[in-house]
């Protein structure tokens, strides 16, 4: 079995090198065999990856403990979701499952109608060829084990829904950004690409991006409500490592949009496209150990160097397409643009999330590096707080004012009746909130959400409204064929109204949440910020692989009931260790949390732990929103489209 | 002057306004990991600064009051005496490698205020 995957990996990863060589003969000269021939090696080395992944699933499933990777991390008690991400728990599997995922994009590069320059085609390969020797030569995943032992099982913490799609989405967004990263370097050889290269750039970068920022949504909601600890993001380094590709790709993404609409910022796109998959690469550098991190990450892993090197070389080849003279023609209009403009706007956006990635990465990597000079610093939590935070927000209110500003410059009087309508409600909003008594940080983030929210409300109406007029279509059909009208511009309106959600959910849950620890007697009761909980007693009972301790609490809220909680305590044979499982009810204004801290089986007295946090609702929201605006601007758009009289008559109405 | 002058001097002035924040800031949060005997060195240098130290919990050193535990940490070489105040996590146990911050207060006892086990890894399955 393990033979079968291993003998295949090796095979492809001959064939990969084949095609990444022929590939840059072809990008060369015009060799057409070469290229076919290329091509085709590139479909059988998926074939035989696929093969490989195929096989290791098989043995997963099957629970052939002969192979050493399943003996480790799967059992025979896990159900099959679990024995399959049981691959992409160890160290080896995860990077198969990333190096197969790049091959399955790879084929779908060569697939798609359009044709693909030979450069690209031969960067993609090189990058699977990486992946395979790190997994068939550096260290042999297939590895056998003479004496079969039964399975060690999954990490009890792992065993939830968030472990089936937290790291396959974050592995499809890195993988995207490897065809990012292939066009970007391949147009070392082509000269600025085309029109439709950018398109394509676009549809890969905004599929990438939408798997990471989806990948990290789900971790911080697994981290949320399957760590006990009640929080959702920690700055650990190895959430850090998902959230910068993530950031530089929201950058990456608003290039391409002004380099498509004004052929403004090549060089901006083309960093960005390089970089993102440096930052996608630093995260298996830091994830593997080589940044040492409290919360996850691999024991004893020896790929840190490979991805140490693999980092200095997309980022010198970045570099390298930055500063290859190339076709200057189109670009001198680059440095003529109006700062309160649209471009200028783009251009303070893109600094923004630059210097954002840049305190993330400073604040990661400074205690490595301090490592370096002997003296070992850790970096509080509160760095990234006070540091990103307020870049942060800025960007979020910035998001709102940037719609509102046209395309090459923007006269006093425009901007003036664009700004009316957002600026007094966000007032009447601030204003309000103040009346109600809610606390400062509330009325700061009115004042930084209420520019975006309205602004967005303010354009749609326009919209449609211009197309009532113009068209004559009832006020209720005409925004979703408003919507469908501009996808980009309106999906991505939408995404920033999901960003706005998540931004309030952050907040309210940052600065207003609440936390007290009782022990409690059963029968006896605690009141905590409006909610009363009655503490019933313990409950015990043993499962195969676990025994489970639960405390049953009744929550009211000033007289309401809200039903039992049950947190529980539980302790994992295979562990050798308790674990956690808190339980959460979430209500629209806030969600309480308890968790089950300690217990006394004699006395039967529990020591509950009680967070209150409010709006964290609005963060899982806000993904669903981003998630959906992303979507639609994802939706193939016909060609010529956006060149139609009456369509741009309507976009102008609404983006003077 | 030319306006890419201009713009060149203002992201000059923005990136070396940004690095001194970042730099202060960086300084202001740092916290300083030692090992047992280090720490031990510093005991009066270090007084009323927060630090870190890593070590393993010594056996029959463990005893609680409450939420007060009190511990011996150990490097092999130097034995510290710690209270800690506050939770600890499900894995705190005598022979654990930890981590912890607080600080020297001058009565001989570190004060500790947090504690992290150093656990082999979330991924990786117990050995």
């Amino acid at each position: 079995m393990a033979d079968i995957a291993h003998a295949c990996s090796i095979l492809a990863l001959a064939v990969c090198l084949y095609a990444a060589a022929a590939f840059e003969i072809s990008a060369h000269r015009n060799l057409p065999r070469l290229r076919a021939s290329a091509r085709n090696a590139l479909i059988a080395a998926f074939l035989l990856f696929s093969l490989a992944m195929e096989t290791m699933v098989y043995a997963l499933l099957t629970d052939d403990f002969s192979i050493d990777l399943v003996a480790r991390y799967s059992a025979e008690s896990l159900s099959a979701p679990y024995k399959i991400a049981a691959l992409y728990s160890s160290k080896e599997g995860s990077l198969m499952t990333w190096g197969w995922l790049i091959s399955l994009m790879t084929v779908i590069v060569l697939l798609t109608p359009h044709p693909t320059p030979s450069r690209p085609l031969g960067i993609l390969a090189a990058i699977q060829a990486f992946f395979l020797i790190l997994i068939t030569i550096v260290t042999n995943t297939f590895e056998t084990n003479p004496a079969p032992p039964s399975g060690t099982g999954l990490n009890p913490l792992l065993q939830n829904p968030g472990m089936l799609l937290h790291p396959p989405l974050l592995f499809l967004g890195f993988s995207g950004l490897a065809v990012v990263f292939a066009f970007t370097i391949g147009a070392l050889s082509n000269t600025a690409p085309s029109s439709e290269g950018i398109l394509r750039m676009r549809r890969w970068a905004l599929f990438a991006w939408c798997a990471l920022g989806m990948g990290n949504i789900v971790g911080a909601w697994w981290a949320y409500t399957e760590l006990d600890w009640g929080g959702y993001w920690a700055w650990d380094p190895v959430e850090n490592a998902g959230l910068m590709p993530w950031l530089l790709s929201t950058a990456l993404l608003h290039a391409i949009a002004i380099e498509r609409k004004r052929g403004q910022l090549s060089q901006w796109r083309a960093a960005l496209g390089g970089l993102t998959f440096t930052a996608a690469l630093l995260s298996p550098f830091i994830t593997h150990g080589g940044i040492e991190s409290p919360l996850h990450g691999f024991a004893d892993s020896p790929f840190p160097p490979y991805f140490l090197a693999a980092v200095l070389i997309t980022g010198a080849a970045t570099a390298a397409v930055l500063i290859h003279p190339r076709d200057r023609t189109n670009t001198h209009a680059a440095t003529q643009f109006a700062l309160l403009s649209r471009e200028g706007a783009f251009r303070i956006t893109l600094i923004g999330f630059s210097i954002l990635t840049a305190i993330v990465l400073i604040g990661t990597i400074a205690p490595g590096v301090s490592d370096l000079f002997g003296k070992r610093a850790e970096i509080e939590r509160d760095f990234f707080d006070r540091a990103a935070g307020p870049f942060l927000l800025f960007l979020v209110f910035f998001m709102g004012i940037c719609p509102l500003l046209g395309w090459g410059r923007t006269s006093r009087a425009a901007l003036r009746r664009n700004l009316t309508f957002p600026m007094a409600l966000t007032a009447v909003a601030a204003l309000t909130l103040v009346g109600i008594g809610l606390g400062r940080w509330y009325v700061l983030t009115a004042l930084i959400c209420g520019p975006p929210v309205f602004a967005t409300l303010q354009e749609w109406l326009r919209g449609v409204r211009a197309r009532h007029r113009l068209k004559g279509e009832g006020r209720l059909r005409a925004f979703p064929l408003l919507i469908w009208s501009n996808r980009p511009r309106y999906g991505g309106m939408i995404v920033h109204l999901g960003i706005v959600l998540i931004t309030i959910g952050v907040i309210g849950s940052s600065f207003y949440d609440a936390e007290t620890t009782a022990t409690l007697e059963p029968g006896e009761s605690l009141t905590f910020k409006g909610y009363t909980l009655t503490y019933e007693g313990l409950e015990r009972r043993a499962d195969p692989d676990k025994i489970i301790t639960t405390a049953r609490v009744r929550l009211a809220h000033s007289g309401h009931s809200l039903g039992t909680l049950s947190p529980q305590k539980n302790f994992w044979f295979s562990q050798g260790a308790f674990v956690g499982e808190s339980a959460i009810r979430t209500r629209p204004a806030e969600d309480i949390f308890v968790g089950l801290s300690e217990y006394n089986r004699e006395t039967g007295s529990a020591t509950l732990r009680v967070l209150i946090h409010p709006l964290i609702l609005w963060i899982w929201v806000g993904g669903g929103l981003v998630l959906g605006g992303a979507m639609i601007a994802f939706w193939p758009e016909r060609k010529g489209l956006r060149n139609r009289a009456g369509h741009a008559k309507v976009r102008n109405t609404c983006s003077p | 002057m030319s306006r890419k002058k201009k713009l060149i001097i203002g992201a000059v002035i923005l990136a070396v306004a940004v690095g001194f924040l970042l730099f202060f800031t960086l300084r202001s949060y740092s916290v300083y990991y030692y090992t047992v005997s280090e720490a031990l060195e510093r005991v009066d240098s270090t007084q009323g600064e927060t630090i870190g130290i890593g070590g393993t919990v010594l056996k029959d050193s463990l005893s609680r009051n409450g939420s007060e535990w009190t511990f011996a940490l150990t490097d092999g070489k130097g034995v510290l005496r710690v209270i800690h105040e506050g939770s600890v996590p499900d894995s705190f146990a005598e022979g654990k490698d930890v981590m912890i911050k607080g600080k020297f207060l001058g009565d001989g006892f570190f004060h500790s205020s947090k504690i992290l086990t150093k656990c082999p890894s979330k991924y990786s399955p117990k050995d």
